[in-house]
């Protein structure tokens, strides 16, 4: 009778280790890392999300013939300037014609990187999922993990809210 | 046993809600609640009316109209927009709360299909992607007040570009794709082949008399019960372990995409198939497996006995199991899918235990007896784990040097099966079958050889290189068009052409168009087109800017966008009934061009 309740013991300590540890690593898995891609920037560089491991990035889909995101970039520019030095990137990826995007990076001075060309943006964009629609924003906190995704245009306000959990080390 | 099925409940249960975290989203209408199309046919008029959202609008330089038949579509009446003055882009026109566009239609019954095309935004900051919209009507209705039905559905993805997944996605969409069933199935036989190498099958009877019991004549249905609880109990195990691995997987499948992972895991895939070899031995320390084993005494002819050994018995993992199983687990852990990895290696238990189902229900004499043929199967495995390492690889090496890997797994395994040794008459016939088989690897591996020479990266395809180069078309990259900038350019060539005498064709193209794009590629490559607009005057606008020079010039011209072709005789005179709206084949563009212009 007794080697009997050592072994049932046994097995259920086992089970709940295991599922402890279950438990454990879809917690660590909760969220996805950001799927990767190749994309040049405007001065002719190509990019990999390694590129910017250990900064928050913002990921910012956009297009010239979209008003909404016209109307939010100045905005980015504004909040780049001010949160580099917190360890955050934003990324403007262009699901447009490389010369259209050239000529509206200089009138608006941005200042942060331009990723073209458009198959691999719209390839990447259907990778990280969330429904079709421009302005589209996605936070990858320093681990490579994709945080929030956003559709439509957002003020600074919402830019802060999203960013500000993520800029702890 | 039911407290490890609601603990693996509860672990699928959590795994549901740790999905993607979408956060502050403004609510934005769907797509076709925000524009609701509908076209009507009245009285020889196609009427195309939109509902629009308040605070949402549609642009008119999106506007689009095509008939999918030949009836002729005069221009369409679209009335002006509002206004707006874009900082960007200048003047352009929106419209709110409601659309109607009118199509005039020269004969008397409607079109069969219509197809519209519209793009909008919404104020409070979100553009959708372009949408198309097919509409069918009914032939053979009356000409008074006919709605037509919608057809095909297409919702623009963010650009017009053909879709393309890249390598990683692919592997991952084949191992979601290529049927969870499939998958399972393979598990399970490869389960089964399990149970035939020689630190399993011989152990079957030992194990089957214990968990039946020494008790006299068990019956056929307990036996069957008490050996169906053992290896459920050892599939439950397995299954715990696949799901770590899938759960686990999301991590690995990070770090499987750089070299200094890569090679390591290749290593150890290798390092795992040399234990099958031979080489060295892989189990737990034998006063482990002595203890974990006295554990089941004492409890023999028993349900929770039997299956307490079997949850145990995944455990301990013999020398042969150990290899593949972990080469399983990887395998699994690349998917990054816990469910898939679940349920294979739940297969791949029961795959094991079958042969004591087998053994426990029918009693002895039904297995197939131990022998020198069992390495034969540990060595299968061996070679199976190396192809594994080679997979792996081939993600860092260059397609070439990965099929000469290839090539020679499957030389060395041939020749180890006995490809070139020599047969006698008094050979049985396994040892025949395995030179044939040896035979049928070492040609593949020869086949291999030469598609690594050709250049050839698919194992699966190693002869491609050979015959893709003779059926690329030579493809005439020159332009059968001459390109003008913009309105002032068009019009003097054209009153060129009128001047000389000659027919003219105007084409307007754009590469977002991806029919032009197609039929720059297919119609307008061909030798026989080019012969044909060599004897007139073929001019081309490029439209991809889509700026407001192009919009001004398309609307002068009352064309609604690309692509189109305007046929002008050799007066300078519009055909209007020949417009070409939409693409055609080279054979239908001939035919029209020969009808308009009276070429031969």
């Amino acid at each position: 009778m007794k080697r009997i309740y050592v072994i049932t013991t046994l097995a259920l300590l086992l089970v709940a280790c295991v599922g402890a540890a279950t438990y454990w690593f879809v917690d660590t898995n909760r969220y996805k890392t950001v799927p990767s891609f190749s994309l040049t920037d405007l001065s002719g560089t190509v990019h990999q999300p390694s590129d910017w491991r250990g900064h928050v990035l913002v990921m910012n889909f956009w297009a010239t013939w979209c008003k909404p995101c016209r109307e939010e970039i100045p905005m980015l520019v504004q909040a780049q300037k001010e949160l580099a030095d917190d360890g955050v990137q934003i990324l403007g990826l262009a699901l447009d014609h490389t010369q259209q995007v050239k000529r509206f990076a200089d009138k608006y001075n941005i200042n942060y990187p331009v990723l073209l060309p458009m198959a691999e943006v719209a390839r990447f964009k259907r990778a990280v999922g969330g429904s079709p629609g421009l302005p589209f924003t996605v936070i990858v906190d320093r681990k490579g993990r994709i945080r929030a995704r956003v559709l439509g245009r957002i003020d600074r306000k919402q830019l802060n809210k999203l960013v500000a959990p993520l800029l702890k080390h | 046993m039911k407290i490890a099925l609601t603990c693996l409940l509860a672990v699928f249960c959590v795994t549901a809600q740790a999905g993607f975290a979408n956060s502050g989203n403004k609510q934005f209408l769907p797509v076709d609640q925000a524009f609701q199309a509908r076209a009507i046919f009245d009285d020889g008029d196609i009427i195309i009316r939109w509902d629009i959202a308040d605070d949402y609008y549609l642009y008119r330089h999106a506007l689009a109209f095509k008939t999918t038949t030949g009836a002729t579509l005069d221009q369409a009446i679209i009335p002006d927009g509002k206004t707006k003055t874009d900082k960007f882009f200048g003047k352009v026109q929106i419209y709110r709360n409601h659309l109607n566009v009118r199509i005039p239609v020269t004969s008397k019954t409607p079109p069969e299909r219509i197809q519209i095309s519209y793009q909008g935004c919404a104020d409070a900051g979100l553009c959708y992607p372009p949408q198309t919209r097919t509409f069918k009507f009914d032939i053979g209705a009356d000409s008074k007040g006919t709605t037509a039905s919608e057809t095909d559905h297409i919702n623009g993805g963010d650009n017009q570009a053909d879709s393309f997944t890249a390598e990683q996605d692919q592997i991952k969409s084949l191992l979601d794709n290529a049927g969870l069933g499939w998958i399972v199935l393979s598990f399970l036989g490869l389960g089964l082949l399990l149970a035939f190498t020689p630190c399993v099958l011989p152990m079957i009877p030992i194990l089957s008399s214990v968990i039946v019991g020494k008790s006299g004549n068990v019956s056929a249905p307990r036996g069957f019960l008490l050996s169906l609880v053992y290896v459920l109990a050892m599939a439950l195990a397995y299954t715990v372990f696949g799901v770590l691995a899938g759960l686990f997987g999301t991590n690995l499948q990070a770090l499987l995409q750089s070299p200094w992972t890569l090679a390591p895991f290749a290593l150890v895939f290798v390092a795992l198939s040399l234990s099958l070899f031979g080489f060295y031995e892989l189990q737990l320390p034998s006063s482990w497996q002595t203890r974990l084993n006295s554990m089941g005494q004492g409890r023999e002819g028993s349900l929770i006995g039997a299956g307490v050994m079997g949850f145990v018995a995944a455990l301990i993992a013999g020398p042969c199991v150990a290899p593949p199983l972990v080469g399983a687990l990887l395998y699994i852990s690349a998917s990054g899918n816990a469910v898939l990895g679940g349920l294979a290696l739940f297969a791949l238990g029961l795959g094991m235990g079958l042969p004591l189902i087998v053994l426990g229900t029918l009693g002895g004499g039904i297995l197939p007896r131990a022998g020198n043929w069992m390495h034969r199967i540990k060595q299968f495995f061996g070679v199976l784990l190396i192809g594994v390492a080679i997979w792996l690889l081939a993600r860092l090496l260059p397609g070439p040097v990965t099929l000469v890997l290839w090539s020679l797994l499957f030389a060395a395994y041939g020749i180890h099966l006995g490809a070139m040794d020599s047969l006698t008459v008094s050979d049985s016939g396994f040892k025949r079958m395995s030179k044939a088989t040896g035979i049928m690897a070492l040609v593949y591996a020869i086949i291999l050889l030469v598609g690594a020479t050709s250049g050839a990266s698919n194992p699966l395809r190693p002869l491609d290189q050979l015959t893709a180069t003779h059926s690329m078309a030579t493809k005439t990259t020159t332009n059968v068009f001459q390109r003008v900038e913009n309105a002032d350019a068009l019009q003097a060539a054209l009153a060129r052409a009128a001047r000389k005498g000659k027919p003219a064709v105007v084409d307007f193209y754009a590469d977002w168009c991806v029919e032009c794009v197609q039929m720059k590629r297919t119609v307008f490559s061909k030798q026989r087109v080019h012969n044909a607009l060599s004897s007139i005057v073929a001019l081309q606008v490029d439209v991809t800017d889509y700026d407001a020079d192009d919009r001004a010039l398309l609307r002068q011209y009352n064309v609604l966008g690309p692509p189109t072709m305007l046929f002008y005789n050799a007066n300078g005179e519009e055909l209007s009934d020949f417009r070409l709206v939409g693409g055609v084949d080279t054979e239908a563009f001939l035919a029209h061009l020969q009808r308009a212009l009276d070429l031969p």
